[in-house]
């Protein structure tokens, strides 16, 4: 059963089927979770309101406009960048440490149910490897850090013009990638 | 809107990713419910920034966290679809209400329009706001000259009215007095010129003579300066119905009800 089915029957009151959907992509949430927030403790509230969140607005998801991963993940960092932005507003601006996280491209193996061992997850990898650097760049400050196109400026010490071509490109040849076909 | 052009794509690549400020987002939502092309554009980029979660570090979380979602969600019926639950009645109210909605929307985009065309003639109506200003100021100007003449025409008119007389004397030719006299207004002004001066304890006294009244009216006291001048603006202190000469005679300082001492100057 894929996670569209899951979701129609969750529409309708189905509980084991939202445990379904938490087996299918609970990881997929809770590392997107973690990886904006960097907290175990944040990702793990996030998780449960995207799933309660699920379990109430299932009838809303449209397949016709995207998938049931794609609707989760987008909820998930939703909620995550909001997350993100209020502790930002609340602390004082700290410098970015770019070790953080370990590349992507060479991510540390995890369980079965992970994007990192699928051939869809290595295909996408493959086309965000292809973009010029500071195109990607600047797409992941602004899809896991929240930051917007004048705080992406300021911390690459770019112009705003550029920065805004920079995301566009980007975002356009991976747009073209995906018009080609992945599935 | 038939083509989205670099500028635009630019925006519609930030608002999918969230990068937009606020207020530059809440502007661009407004376009993108306005024009569907702009909405596909933006739904594109929208999954193509989802494909960075693939560079997600895998992470697996904790064992309870399921069973607390279910625990959650147990006896709380999801938000059924609309179309499932409501009847057919309040469906059919409901698309009364969106066409309607619908219709408020396009004449709301009507009003916009004609909002930003009237805004385009604003410099247009602003120079002929000023120009109506400037006539305004004409006329407030021309407003008052009008009056400036009147008053002066009133006066004109005041002074056809006065009775005008000139004094002389005949005990010295060289003594000279004028007089105007304004009958409506019980006042009138008197100069003299090369005058005696007057003795110590007594001052001239000017004299009104009206036929009315059995005695001169007295119209005031006055001294002359050294060159024997003086202009005296003077009210007698009784009411007068018609005068018809003027004198000035030489009393005692503070003057006399009734003429003592002799007439200086007259038109007698």
């Amino acid at each position: 059963m894929t996670p569209e089915d899951l979701l129609r029957r969750i529409a309708r009151g189905d509980e084991k089927a939202l445990g379904a959907l938490y087996d299918a992509c609970g990881g997929l949430v809770y590392s997107l979770a973690r990886r904006v927030t960097g907290s175990d403790r944040e990702a793990e509230e996030i998780t449960q309101d995207v799933f309660v969140a699920a379990w109430r607005n299932a009838g809303q998801f449209d397949p016709g406009r995207a998938n049931a991963a794609t609707w989760l993940t987008a909820l998930t960092r939703n909620k995550a960048i909001d997350r993100l932005r209020a502790t930002r507003r609340r602390l004082p601006a700290a410098p970015a440490e770019a070790d953080e996280w370990p590349e992507p491209a060479d991510p540390a193996p995890g369980p079965a149910e992970t994007i990192a061992r699928d051939d869809r997850t290595k295909h996408i990898r493959l086309w965000i490897g292809e973009l010029p650097p500071n195109q990607r760049e600047a797409v992941e400050l602004a899809f896991f850090e929240g930051l917007t196109h004048p705080e992406i400026a300021a911390r690459l010490n770019a112009t705003i013009g550029t920065v805004k071509s920079r995301i566009r490109l980007g975002l356009d040849r991976l747009r073209h990638k995906l018009k080609g076909g992945l599935e | 809107m038939s083509e989205i052009d670099d500028a635009l794509r630019e925006q519609a690549a930030l608002y999918a990713l969230d990068a937009l400020p606020a207020d530059e987002a809440a502007k661009f939502r407004q376009l993108v419910r306005r024009h569907p092309d702009l909405a596909g554009l933006v739904a594109e980029y929208e999954a193509a920034g989802q494909l960075f979660t693939a560079l997600t570090p895998p992470a697996t979380p904790p064992p309870a966290l399921r069973s607390r979602i279910l625990a959650q969600v147990a006896h709380r019926a999801p938000i059924r679809p609309a179309a499932l639950v409501i009847p057919w009645g309040i469906a059919a109210a409901l698309a009364v209400t969106a066409a309607f909605l619908w219709n408020q929307n396009l004449r709301l985009d009507d009003t916009r329009t004609a909002l930003e065309e009237r805004a385009s003639s604003l410099p247009a109506l602003e120079a002929r706001i000023a120009g109506y200003e400037r006539l305004e100021e004409e006329k407030n100007q021309t407003v008052l000259d009008l009056r400036r003449k009147l008053e002066d025409l009133e006066k004109r008119r005041t002074l056809a009215e006065m009775q005008v007389a000139t004094l002389t004397s005949k005990l010295d030719a060289s003594y000279l007095a004028a007089i105007a006299w304004d009958n409506d207004a019980q006042e009138g002004i008197l100069k003299v010129r090369r005058l005696p001066a007057t003795e110590r304890g007594k001052e001239y006294q000017l004299w009104v003579i009206d036929p009315a009244r059995p005695v001169p009216v007295s119209g005031g006291v006055f001294k002359v300066a050294d060159d024997g001048s003086a202009t005296i603006h003077f009210a007698p202190t009784q009411k007068v119905s018609k005068a018809t000469a003027f004198a000035v005679s030489l009393e005692k300082t503070g003057g006399v009800p009734v003429r003592e001492g002799p007439v200086v100057i007259s038109n007698l």
